[in-house]
């Protein structure tokens, strides 16, 4: 399953994860694992705080991330995987989100190579929404 | 209301009370659903055994640690930042503890922002994640208190 190999080099595009449109359902869906009335789910209290609505929970584009890093590293994600993102842009309904990373740097680590990679999440328009680095354990 | 704190009154270091809960199958698969992640590992067999959860399912722990705060209720808080360090796969039907402290605090651009970290361990002590969450405070107009990042 996992892609991720020991001779990867510095560049290598990971295959991305096309998650395709948010949509308010898919929002709101996360948003009950949440349990709570938020700014996924509630228009007035967005607009409030003064966004344009709603927008998606950031975590969920850290699990879209994750998807896509388990596919690459298989079991070396799971355990052992890092990751460090900032949000950058608000996700909306409508947007068209991609999961993307490229391998910036390994490591030895033990008898594991661990790749450390630049990862985001770019919306339609080729913008960053969320962007950090990840890594994990290839064997 | 009176017992909210301040942004001030939030001191680095402050531990937040242990939050413990079930995991359950249901849970891993509605988060699996709401990403629209179909990995069998989540529903059948995994390389780690049995089946697992999805390896970010502790990552909102952060949340049940909020509720449990007073300051929590005082307003908003957006996620600037996360990171997370995976390591070991949660099972379903575990009982996980998540135990957490304010890490950090801070004004940017006035705008005042905590730092949570917190782990969660499940019944075997095996500790799963362990995460940090930036998170912006929003609608307090108190942010006096921290320092100017």
């Amino acid at each position: 399953m996992a892609w991720a190999s020991k001779q990867m080099k510095p560049g290598y595009d990971i295959p991305p994860l096309h998650k395709g449109i948010m949509t308010q359902a898919k929002m709101e869906a996360y948003s009950r694992l949440e349990g709570e009335v938020s700014i996924h789910t509630d228009e007035e209290l967005a607009k409030k705080v003064g966004l344009p609505g709603t927008v998606a929970a950031g975590m969920m584009l850290v699990d879209y991330l994750s998807q896509m890093l388990t596919n690459f590293f298989g079991t070396g994600w799971i355990q052992g995987g890092k990751c460090a993102v900032s949000f950058i842009l608000p996700v909306r309904p409508g947007d068209d989100i991609t999961a993307r990373g490229v391998v910036r740097e390994k490591l030895s680590e033990g008898a594991a190579t661990r790749l450390i990679l630049d990862v985001w999440c770019e919306n339609q328009r080729g913008e960053k929404v969320t962007a950090g680095t990840a890594s994990g354990l290839v064997y | 209301m009176s017992e909210l704190k301040t942004f001030e009154e939030i001191e680095i270091g402050e531990e937040f009370d242990p939050v413990e809960y079930h995991l359950t199958t249901e849970m891993i698969l509605k988060q699996a659903e709401a990403v629209e992640d179909y990995n069998p590992w989540y529903r059948q067999n995994s390389p780690f055994g049995n089946s697992i959860a999805l390896p970010t399912v502790t990552c909102r722990d952060y949340l049940p640690l909020l509720l449990g705060w007073r300051y929590a209720f005082a307003g908003i808080g957006i996620l600037a930042k996360h990171e997370v360090e995976l390591l070991n796969p949660a099972r379903p039907d575990s009982r996980i503890t998540v135990r957490g402290k304010v890490a950090d605090k801070y004004v940017r651009r006035g705008r005042p922002y905590i730092v949570i970290e917190c782990c969660s361990v499940d019944e075997n002590g095996r500790e799963i994640t362990r995460n940090k969450h930036t998170v912006m405070l929003v609608e307090f107009g108190i942010a006096k208190g921290g320092k100017e990042a």
